[in-house]
């Protein structure tokens, strides 16, 4: 059964197992949330697989109600797919693969298109199955933060080989002295084993586990906070004023009179769960939606066309950017519109996509793709820079070149605008961050000041010491004290 | 959906939805007397209201400028008749060709609502019940066109709204060539999505299926419907050979004609296509029924004669 969805030969090597390599055994859910699903509700999914082996109409009508009831999702059964969010979607697939009882369940990062709180459930159903079902899990990430707790075994792949196979604590322990692999690590883990603390504790570390420790050696510590210096005489240059949509005329209020300022030189992070109005506030303020009210002026002006020219806008996904066969043309396509004095091999190497030239865009992996579309975005060198969900897909390393590169261009003078449900990439990258909730926005303030008062909807490392440091959002904000 | 559409489309099996579907599409296309083409169109687009409210206004503007459009062609091409209305040149405008525009414009925006209210009602699972034990691969073609229709026009409303945001103003291109790009594109993107859905199906087991699936389950209201249905398109396919609510369309002695046998052709054709409703109807009238005999009420006045 998988091996029909690989494109490719196996060159040498054998599948060695007991079992036989077929869907009642092994079950697969992907990453693509939205087109994993072929009927309109839950229950003509399952419906369907069942259906596919035959089986009769009582045994149908049992195995249903059982998963549905396993997994919670009874009340889901009929409704429209349309309807259904992320997370219960993956939901509903995560049904559709087990409903035929396997024995294995392989997941491909099941969680890159949720938010933190859907990711947390769907990887808490996970561990049930895992534990009360004795279902073998191989579960696939790029960000290991939430997964690891659950997980028995650690498993690192590099450039097409397996470099690491070991117990969990151990395997952490080998990627922390692994300097391209330390920021994989959990965020609570990784300060320990940079502070170098002594404890008995198998990793990895709960968050109140860490909490103690650094407070037993607190008097050694001391917290340095990211220094963020905010321009408040700078230039507006986009301003945003009563903003009113929603899609239906009875329908409920996406953005609810929202009214805020970009400066030129800083940047800006909205943050809060999916389906909480951010996404489609980026699509009003990049005029690709039209406000039933309100008024938006770039640069102290009406927006114009030429808005279009001055501004890049990088969608939750980036293969629609996309316009041409291979990377190649993509990238010398943009570099021709945009008269650019960089060189195209320069570009390659600066956004990691050297190899890949004759590769078609569409072939990328999620963060190389999004690397790609970055590339495109940083080419043109608009005077605002708007990102949907940009570190989705993307590994801890990349996150981290992409937050460098934000900064770079902030200190050209361009403006950045982003939405994320990451909290630590928003704590780390930049200068203000606000919380949309039921198309209501709050306060632009900067992430010390709008984590720090935060109890639930905050970073590891502020949830871990906010008795001790409620300063620190991230590992690098503790450090020993020099005496 | 309104609610008793929704009791139709939950109490009966994929069989009653797909003989109904394809039974108001044979009506819409089988008569072309202008009476009965406007009160079957007048029903359709009530049935249509009630079965998706939220597409109607834009499908309304679409069918009025198709209207239009055949309206105004049958204008041009077909100026046969004796009574000249008003003449422009070698053009003629007669009350035949007026007639035979205005029907012909009917009978196509009616078959448009007919396929509105299939692609609202129609369900994958109706299609794949019908088709995958005996067709296989048909089943297939229209599951994936299902899933890739909506997928390309999101594509196309997203790529359009984002491509502005690469191109510079002074690339100056031809309409043509700039719509033709814009396909190109489309069409690629579609083609990746379209790779995921056939993955899915692959994970669903559907290309290892090997017995006889959808098996379906049938009440008596699906005979009931299912009958009353299939005699009804009897009586219409009668009538029509028999030349009854059917003129003769192109012609120049195109006649407005409407005898007992158009009435009762008529009555025939609107209780067809409000079947949904009717037998919606009527089970919400039962339910009514049925509660007030199982549920005390304990309101004052009933108490006092309880």
């Amino acid at each position: 059964m998988l091996a029909d969805l690989a494109v490719g030969k196996v060159l040498s090597g054998e599948l060695v197992t007991d079992l036989s390599l077929n869907n009642n055994n092994f079950a697969y859910v992907s990453q693509f949330v939205d087109n994993q699903m072929v009927m309109e509700t839950p229950r003509d999914e399952l419906k369907f697989v069942l259906d596919n082996q035959g089986c009769s109409q009582n045994e149908i009508q049992l195995r249903i109600t059982e998963i549905a009831s396993y997994l919670g999702i009874i009340d889901l059964l009929d409704i429209n797919e349309k309807r259904l969010s992320g997370g219960q979607k993956q939901l509903v697939n995560l049904a559709s693969a087990l409903i035929l009882k396997p024995k294995v369940l392989l997941l491909d990062e099941p969680t890159s298109q949720l938010d933190p709180i859907a990711a947390e459930k769907l990887l808490q159903v996970v561990h049930k199955i895992n534990e009360e079902l004795n279902v073998t899990v191989l579960l696939v990430e790029h960000e290991i933060d939430r997964a690891i707790r659950y997980a028995n075994r650690l498993l690192v792949m590099e450039e097409g080989s397996l470099i690491e196979d070991a117990p969990v604590d151990k395997g952490l322990r080998d990627i922390y002295q692994n300097p391209h692999l330390k920021n994989y690590l959990t965020q609570v883990d990784r300060l320990i084993l940079e502070l170098n603390l002594p404890t008995d504790q198998q990793l990895p570390l709960s968050n109140k586990e860490v909490g103690l420790l650094i407070n037993q050696h607190r008097t050694s510590l001391k917290s340095v906070p990211r220094k963020i210096l905010v321009d408040t005489t700078a230039e507006n240059i986009l301003e945003i004023k009563r903003l009113n949509f929603r899609f239906d005329f009875n329908g409920p209020q996406i953005i609810n009179n929202v009214s805020f300022e970009l400066k030129r030189g800083q940047s800006y992070c909205v943050i809060g769960p999916n389906g909480m109005g951010k996404t489609t506030l980026l699509k009003t303020m990049t005029q690709q939606l039209k406000p039933q009210s309100g008024k938006i002026l770039f640069a102290g002006h009406k927006v114009q066309n030429d808005f279009y020219q001055k501004v890049f806008v990088l969608p939750q996904n980036p293969a629609i950017l996309f316009m041409e066969d291979t990377v190649a043309e993509e990238i010398k396509y943009q570099l021709q519109l945009s008269r650019r004095d960089t060189t195209f091999e320069a570009v390659l190497e600066k956004f990691s996509l050297k190899g890949l030239e004759k590769t078609s865009p569409y072939d990328l992996s999620g963060g190389q793709q999004e690397f790609l579309a970055l590339a495109l975005g940083f080419i043109k060198n608009p005077q605002i820079l708007f990102l949907d969900e940009p570190t989705k897909g993307l590994d801890p390393n990349k996150k981290l070149e992409l937050g460098q590169m934000l900064n770079q261009f902030q200190k050209t003078g361009g403006t950045v605008f982003v939405n994320s449900h990451d909290l630590l990439f928003a704590a780390r990258f930049f200068d203000q961050i606000a919380m949309m909730f039921d198309g209501k926005i709050s306060q632009f303030t900067t992430p010390t000041v709008f984590f720090k008062d935060k109890f639930f909807y905050t970073t590891e490392i502020n949830k871990a010491l906010r008795e001790t440091f409620p300063l620190a959002l991230s590992w690098e904000d503790i450090k020993r004290s020099e005496s | 959906m309104n609610k008793l559409i929704l009791n139709f489309q939950k109490r009966t099996n994929s069989v009653t939805i797909f003989v109904y579907l394809l039974g108001i599409i044979l009506i819409a296309l089988l008569f072309n007397n202008p009476i009965i083409s406007l009160i079957n169109l007048i029903a359709l687009i009530f049935m249509a209201i009630l079965v998706n409210r939220e597409k109607i206004k834009t499908y309304f503007k679409f069918s009025c400028v198709i209207f239009i459009v055949t309206f105004a062609f049958n204008l041009i091409l077909n100026q046969r008749g004796e009574d000249v209305l008003w003449k422009f040149y070698s053009f003629q405008l007669t009350q035949e060709s007026l007639l035979n525009g205005f029907i012909l414009g009917i009978s196509f925006v009616n078959l448009l609502w007919a396929f509105y209210i299939y692609n609202a009602l129609i369900r994958v699972k109706t299609v794949f019940e019908l088709l995958s034990s005996l067709l296989k691969n048909v089943a297939l073609i229209f599951i994936l066109t299902i899933q890739f229709i909506p997928r390309i026009i999101q594509i196309y409303n997203e790529t359009k709204s984002i491509r502005k945001f690469r191109i510079q103003n002074e690339v100056q291109q031809s309409k043509l060539k700039s719509t033709m790009d814009l396909m190109e594109i489309i069409l690629n993107k579609a083609v990746a999505s379209f790779m995921n859905v056939s993955d899915t199906l692959i994970l669903r087991g559907f290309n290892n299926h090997q017995k006889s699936i959808g098996k379906l389950e049938y009440r008596g209201a699906d005979f009931l419907l299912s009958i009353l249905m299939v005699s009804g398109l009897v009586v219409d396919i009668v009538m029509v050979i028999g030349k009854v609510g059917v003129i003769n369309l192109g012609s120049i002695d195109v006649q407005l004609i409407f005898t007992n046998s158009e009435l009762i052709l008529l009555l025939i054709n609107m209780i067809l296509i409000l079947l949904p409703v009717i037998f919606g109807g009527v089970n919400y009238l039962w339910w009514k029924f049925y509660i007030s005999k199982i549920t005390a009420s304990n309101t004052t006045t009933v108490k006092k004669y309880r």
